[in-house]
C-alpha cells in the first residue's frame, strides 16, 4: 500500500474555533483520519502539513514507526517537541487508522487490546473569564453531575491581561493579586458546595502564572480538596514547578504543553506532579502517547488524555484510553458533542459520563464530507482564533475589527 | 514608525545552501533585515513567517521586547523553543537593525558599546560527516591553510554517517559508532593535530548524532588530541545523556545550536554540564535572546561562541553581539562561504587576520544586495531546498 495524498481541512464549526483535520489517502482506497488542532496555531500547522505531505506521498503507510523516527529526528534543529510533534501527531493518528482498517480491527486492539469496556470522562464548567455569573456556573455543574459526569474542571482565576494597555508582553506571564486569588477561591467554593464533598474537582491554571502567584493560587485552593491543580506555571522551567511542588499540598498535573517522552523524563524522575495529561494530537500521536503512558506507569502515575479539541482527536484519545491501564479519565468538553456528531459518523456512544468504543476497524469513524466542505475556512482567518489569542492581534494595521475583543 | 510589510527572500548562491532573509519595511522608508536560515527546514520557516505576519505588520518598530514576549509566550502551544524561536529571531534581528539605523549607530552601541576591536573567528575544515572518504592528508592541509590565513582555531566532524545502505531506516536516526569508526575519527583528528602543532585550537562537532555509549567511547578516544571542545556529543533532548558523557570523559564539552532561549540553558548551567555554549542568533531568539543567554553564561564564568554555518545576515548580527559581549570565545564561521556572502550583501564586511572588523555603519552595517537577491532567489517549492528532509525519501531503502 502507498500513500497517494494528504488532504488538510481547516474547519470552523463555530466562532472562535477551528479544527485542523487531515485525511491520508492510499492507492488501495483506504483513508486514514488525523488531527492536530490547537487554539493558537492553525495557520502554522496547516502550512506545515503541506511540507510534511511531500515527505509522505509514495511511502508505505504501514511503516508508522519508521516515519515517526525519521520525521522527529530530521527536525532536531526546529525542535521535534512542539510544532513538529503536532504535525507528527496528525500523521501518526491517520496511519494507525489506516492500519486498523487494513487489518479489520479497532486501533485499541492493535495497542494490546482493551483493558476496560468504557472510558470515564471529565468535563468542564465555565470560569469567571467567560463573563457568566457564579450562579450560572453552579447550575451548569449540577446539570453535568446529573448527566453522570463524576469530575469537573474549570479555570477560576480571572485573566490579568489588560485589553486597554498598548503593551501585551509583560502580561504574558500573569501575576495574581489578592483580589484575583479571592475570586478564584470563591468560585471553587461555590462549585464544591454545588457538587458535594466527595465530587472530583480539577483546576486548570493554563500555564499563565509566575511562580509566586502559582504557589498562592495552589494554597488558596487547598481547602477545596482538588484532584489536581494543572499547569500552575509556565512550562519551560522545571525549577519553577519544583518550587510550587514544595509549597503546596494540592496535587499537581502537567502535560498538554509537554511533547514526547523527552519532555516528561525530568517531570517524572523528580516527582513534580501527581498526574500527567499529554495531548494525543500534540505530543506525537497515538505512538508517542502510548510510550508516555508506559513511561509514567513504573512511577505509578496516572495519565489523562488532554482534550484535543476536535472530534478525530477525541476518538484517538478514546482508543489509547481503552488500552492503557494507568488511566485517570479522558478530558472532554461535553457541550461540544452535538457539534462533533454533525462532523463525524458514527458518533461514539456517550452515556453516564463515559465514552464507549465500537468494534469498527481503525478509529471507527468517517468524516461527514458535506459538513466539512461547508465549514472550510481560510487558515489565516482570525475569527477562528480563540478569544484570548485574538486580543494579541490588536496590532493589525488600521485597527482590526477584532481590536479589543473581549471574552465570549 | 510602523512596520508596513514583511518580505521573505530565499536565496541560493551555492547548490543546497539556501538562506532565508526577512526584510521589514517601515512607513518612513527605513528597512531592516533579519535571517532565520536553517538548511532542511526552509519550507517550514518561510511558511511560518507568513503565519506571524499579522503580529508584525502595523507594530511600532520600537517595541522589540513587547513583540518578543508576545510571540514567545503566545505560541507556547507549539513550544516557543525551536520553530517559533527561529521566526522570532529573524524579526528580532531586523527590528534591531531598524533601531540602529533610526538612531544612526551600529547595533553594538545599543547593546552597551564595544568591548573589543574585532571579533576573532574559528572556521571549518572538511570532515568525514560530509564525505566518508575524506582523507587525513586533505584535512591536515586544509587546517594548515586556515592557520596560514590567520584563523586561530578550526572545527570539523570526523565521524562518518552511520546509516546502513543509502539512507536511514527509522531505527538509525540515533547513530551508533563502531569501535572501528571511533578509531578512524581519532586518527583523523590526530593527523590534523600533527599538521598544526600542539598549541593550535581544534574543535570537534558530533552534531547531536550519537547514543550515550558511542559518545563516551568517541570522547575518550579523542582525549589525546587535546581539543578545545567536543560539541553536542548526544541528542539534546536528554540532560541525563549529556550528564553521563560529562561524567565519563575529561574532554571539554559544548552545546547550544539546538538549545533555544534561556530556558533551554538553565539546566545546562545549573548542572555544569558544559564548558562552552554556542547558541545560534537566528534560531535561539535573535539579538535580544542571545544577549540574555550570554549574560546568563557570564554568571557561571562560561564563554559563549555564537553558532554560525549559514547566511551573512546572521553572521553580521552575531558580530554585533560579539563586539559587546565580554565572555566571548570566538565567532564561528565557514570562511569558504564568504565569497558567496559578497554576492548578496553590501558592503561586504572586512575580514583579515582570522577576525571580522566591524564598520561604524548604523544597524547591522550591511544591506541586502537586491540585484544579487534577484539573481539567486529560489521559490519555497524548489526541489533543491527540500534537501535534509527530502533526500532520505529519494534514497530510502525498503524498511520492511
Amino acid at each position: 500500500m502507498k500513500i497517494t495524498d494528504i488532504k488538510s481541512y481547516v474547519v470552523s464549526p463555530r466562532d472562535a474555533q477551528a479544527w485542523l483535520l487531515i485525511q491520508v489517502e492510499t492507492d488501495e482506497g483506504i483513508v486514514g483520519l488525523g488531527e492536530c488542532t490547537n487554539q493558537t496555531s492553525i495557520a502554522h500547522l496547516a502550512r506545515g502539513m503541506e511540507v510534511i505531505r511531500y515527505y509522505l506521498i509514495g511511502r508505505d503507510p504501514a511503516d508508522i514507526e519508521a516515519h515517526w523516527q525519521r520525521i522527529y529526528h530530521s527536525y532536531g534543529e526546529l525542535n521535534g517537541r512542539g510544532y513538529i510533534s503536532h504535525l507528527l501527531s496528525a500523521v501518526d493518528i491517520a496511519l494507525w487508522d489506516i492500519k486498523g482498517k487494513a487489518l479489520g480491527v479497532p486501533v485499541y486492539e492493535l495497542l494490546g487490546g482493551p483493558v476496560r469496556d468504557r472510558v470515564p470522562l471529565y468535563t468542564h464548567v465555565p470560569g469567571p473569564n467567560s463573563g457568566i455569573p457564579v450562579e450560572q456556573m453552579v447550575e451548569a455543574a449540577k446539570t453535568a453531575k446529573a448527566a453522570g459526569y463524576e469530575a469537573l474542571k474549570t479555570d477560576p482565576f480571572p485573566s490579568q491581561l489588560d485589553p486597554d494597555s498598548p503593551y501585551d508582553g509583560p502580561l504574558m506571564v500573569e501575576r495574581l493579586d489578592p483580589k484575583a486569588l479571592n475570586v478564584g477561591a470563591k468560585w471553587m467554593e461555590a462549585l464544591r458546595e454545588a457538587t458535594g464533598p466527595d465530587y472530583e474537582l480539577l483546576v486548570d491554571a493554563h500555564a499563565r502564572f509566575d511562580t509566586e502567584s502559582a504557589i498562592l493560587g495552589a494554597q488558596a485552593l487547598e481547602h477545596i480538596g482538588l484532584i489536581w491543580f494543572e499547569e500552575p506555571t509556565h512550562l519551560e522551567s522545571n525549577q519553577a514547578l519544583k518550587q510550587i511542588r514544595e509549597h503546596t499540598t494540592t496535587p499537581l498535573c502537567v502535560g498538554e504543553h509537554h511533547f514526547t517522552r523527552w519532555d516528561y523524563v525530568s517531570v517524572l524522575e523528580e516527582r513534580l506532579v501527581d498526574y500527567i495529561m499529554p495531548d494525543v494530537a500534540w505530543c506525537g500521536g497515538i505512538s508517542e502517547w502510548r510510550r508516555i503512558a508506559a513511561l509514567a506507569e513504573p512511577h505509578y502515575i496516572r495519565v489523562s488524555p488532554h482534550d484535543a479539541i476536535g472530534p478525530v482527536a477525541m476518538v484517538a484519545s478514546l482508543h489509547v484510553s481503552m488500552a492503557t491501564p494507568n488511566l485517570y479519565r479522558q478530558e472532554c468538553v461535553h457541550s461540544a458533542f452535538e457539534t462533533f456528531a454533525r462532523f463525524i459518523h458514527p458518533m461514539p456512544l456517550i452515556r453516564d459520563g463515559a465514552i464507549f468504543p465500537s468494534d469498527r476497524p481503525g478509529l471507527g469513524i468517517e468524516l461527514n464530507r458535506d459538513m466539512v466542505q461547508r465549514h472550510l475556512v481560510d487558515r489565516d482567518d482570525p475569527t477562528t482564533m480563540w478569544t484570548r489569542w485574538r486580543q494579541l492581534y490588536r496590532t493589525l494595521p488600521g485597527g482590526s475589527p477584532l481590536a479589543n475583543s473581549k471574552g465570549v | 514608525m510602523k512596520v508596513m510589510d514583511v518580505k521573505t527572500h530565499i536565496v541560493m548562491v551555492h547548490p543546497n545552501r539556501e538562506w532565508v532573509f526577512v526584510e521589514l519595511e517601515t512607513d518612513e522608508g527605513i528597512s531592516g533585515v533579519g535571517e532565520c536560515s536553517d538548511y532542511g527546514s526552509t519550507p517550514h520557516l518561510v511558511a511560518g513567517i507568513d503565519s506571524i505576519k499579522p503580529f508584525v505588520v502595523g507594530m511600532d518598530v520600537r517595541n522589540i521586547e513587547d513583540l518578543w514576549q508576545k510571540l514567545f509566550h503566545g505560541y507556547s502551544d507549539l513550544s516557543g523553543r525551536g520553530y517559533i524561536s527561529h521566526l522570532i529571531s529573524a524579526i528580532d534581528i531586523a527590528l534591531w537593525d531598524i533601531k540602529g539605523k533610526v538612531l544612526g549607530v551600529p547595533v553594538y552601541q545599543l547593546l552597551g558599546g564595544r568591548v573589543r576591536d574585532c571579533v576573532p573567528l574559528y572556521t571549518h575544515i572538511p570532515g568525514r560527516l560530509g564525505d566518508a572518504g575524506a582523507t587525513e592528508k586533505a584535512a591536515a592541509s586544509a587546517a594548515r591553510a586556515a592557520k596560514n590565513a590567520g584563523f586561530q582555531a578550526v572545527k570539523t566532524d570526523p565521524f562518518s554517517r552511520q546509516w546502513p545502505g543509502s539512507g536511514p531506516c527509522g531505527g538509525d536516526m540515533v547513530e551508533r559508532l563502531s569501535p572501528t569508526e571511533v578509531s578512524r575519527a581519532a586518527e583523523y583528528m590526530m593527523a590534523v593535530r600533527e599538521a598544526v602543532g600542539m598549541e593550535y585550537e581544534l574543535l570537534v562537532d558530533a552534531h547531536a548524532r550519537f547514543d550515550v555509549a558511542s559518545a563516551i567511547r568517541a570522547a575518550r578516544a579523542l582525549e589525546p588530541v587535546k581539543l578545545t571542545w567536543m560539541e553536542e556529543p548526544v541528542p539534546v533532548e536528554s540532560i541525563n545523556a549529556l550528564r553521563e558523557v560529562r561524567e565519563n570523559t575529561r574532554i571539554p564539552l559544548c552545546v547550544g545550536e539546538r538549545h533555544f532561549t534561556r530556558w533551554d540553558f538553565t539546566e545546562i548551567f545549573r548542572e555544569r554540564l558544559v564548558d562552552y555554549v554556542m547558541p545560534d542568533i537566528a534560531w535561539t531568539g535573535g539579538i535580544s535572546e542571545i544577549r540574555r543567554i550570554a549574560a546568563q553564561a557570564e554568571a557561571y564564568f562560561i564563554r559563549i561562541s555564537p553558532h554560525d554555518a549559514l547566511g551573512p545576515v546572521m553572521l553580521m548580527a552575531a558580530v554585533q553581539v560579539d563586539m559587546a559581549t565580554p565572555n566571548l570565545y570566538r565567532q564561528e564561521c565557514v570562511h569558504e562561504f564568504f565569497d558567496d556572502y559578497a554576492k548578496v550583501i553590501t558592503p561586504m564586511f572586512d575580514c583579515h587576520d582570522g577576525a571580522i572588523w566591524p564598520s561604524a555603519r548604523p544597524g547591522l552595517g550591511v544591506e541586502l544586495n537586491h540585484e544579487g537577491l534577484q539573481r539567486y532567489r529560489v521559490e519555497p517549492t524548489d526541489r533543491r531546498i527540500e534537501r535534509a528532509f527530502q533526500s532520505p525519501s529519494r534514497t530510502v531503502p525498503t524498511v520492511r
